[in-house]
């Protein structure tokens, strides 16, 4: 069965998917500012390694660099699990949202 | 002259001299530095607004320390050595550090003259415009640091850290050393409320929950102790 992700776990999934090889934090937070959800480094390694322990992502140690002060970076990569549980997520929106179609005019209050 | 209209006139004068940097011959007048001559020999005529710099020793500038931040182009905390790497490495350029009131200037400063210099720039004699400026060589700050390494989960302590500290080195070139160093430390706090405050008020929670057993076994104690008293004067009574 597929792990349950909440919504900050489903957008750092889907940052990590888009970042492919070069998934480690500084981009991955890049990401999410330019996406409009910055997040700290705190919460974010706390998340990553809890999707870490899920399985829904693997890591490994890449090389260090003097700019790091000598610290390795860490890259992270979508598991198959992962890919499953975002696809279930985008499912269940999906499934949710049902035959809604949200247009400008329904932001103002209006659904069609 | 007040020191605000004094810091006006040098970041005016600054400016109308970099504007001029590119091409200083297309000018003649004073304030451009040029030798007012032009190619095919014709007299140039000077489009830029008058400035007088009457307040100023005809021949050097003072420069301080943070001048650059005034220009556009530069960074926020370009010091004059970059400044002078940019634009004024043609020129004579000596460094002072006037210890205060012994100088016109209190602290340190660039003394820049208007001759262009005769020989190419010598490494020697202007180590500072002779190499870029090493970011890498500036440090995050240290107490915000060892907080955010102590206080951060052991399994993600040297990424963060590291990420932090790269991320750092990247703001020190965009904005920088000055607001890199306190984005850094907004980080580090941000990143303390966000780790620690779950474990904190998890914390509180198990505390709360032993402290209402104890009080509710405490209570309860005192309860039958004094119904214990109770019974027993009632059995006496009976007896009696």
């Amino acid at each position: 069965m597929t792990p349950k992700i909440g919504e900050f776990e489903e957008l750092l999934l889907l940052s990590i998917a888009s970042l492919g090889e070069e998934a480690y934090g500084v981009p991955i937070r890049a990401r999410l500012e330019e996406a409009g959800r910055g997040v700290s480094v705190g919460a974010l390694y706390v998340t990553l390694e809890r999707l870490q322990s899920k399985g829904l992502v693997s890591s490994r140690e890449g090389e260090a660099t003097a700019e790091r002060g000598g610290r390795a970076k860490k890259f992270y990569k979508l598991s198959g699990e992962g890919r499953a549980a975002l696809e279930e997520a985008e499912a269940v929106r999906s499934r949710v949202r049902g035959g809604l179609t949200l247009t400008p005019q329904a932001t103002q209050g209006g659904v069609t | 002259m007040t020191n605000q209209e004094d810091k006006q006139l040098r970041i005016k004068f600054l400016n109308l001299w970099i504007q001029n940097m590119d091409n200083p011959a297309e000018c003649s007048c004073d304030e451009c530095f040029s030798d007012g001559t032009e190619e095919d020999g014709d007299a140039w005529q000077c489009t830029c607004p008058p400035v007088e710099f009457e307040t100023f020793d005809s021949a050097i500038f003072h420069l301080r320390r943070g001048a650059g931040r005034a220009l556009s182009g530069l960074q926020f905390t370009a010091y004059a050595n970059d400044l002078a790497r940019k634009y004024l490495c043609d020129y004579e350029i000596e460094y002072h550090s006037y210890r205060p009131g012994t100088g016109p200037d209190k602290g340190e400063s660039w003394v820049i003259s208007w001759q262009k210099k005769p020989a190419p720039a010598d490494a020697a004699a202007l180590p500072a415009l002779q190499f870029p400026l090493d970011w890498s060589s500036i440090k995050p700050p240290r107490g915000a640091t060892y907080l955010l390494w102590r206080l951060l989960p052991d399994g993600v302590r040297e990424t963060a850290v590291g990420d932090l500290e790269e991320q750092f080195h990247q703001d020190c070139e965009r904005i920088g050393a000055v607001l890199a160093r306190l984005t850094y430390c907004e980080q580090v706090v941000v990143s303390l409320l966000d780790c620690c405050c779950p474990a904190i008020w998890s914390g509180l929670k198990r505390v709360g929950a032993d402290l209402k057993r104890f009080v509710l076994a405490l209570v309860t104690a005192a309860l039958s102790s004094v119904l214990a008293e109770h019974i027993a004067t009632f059995i006496k009574s009976l007896r009696e």
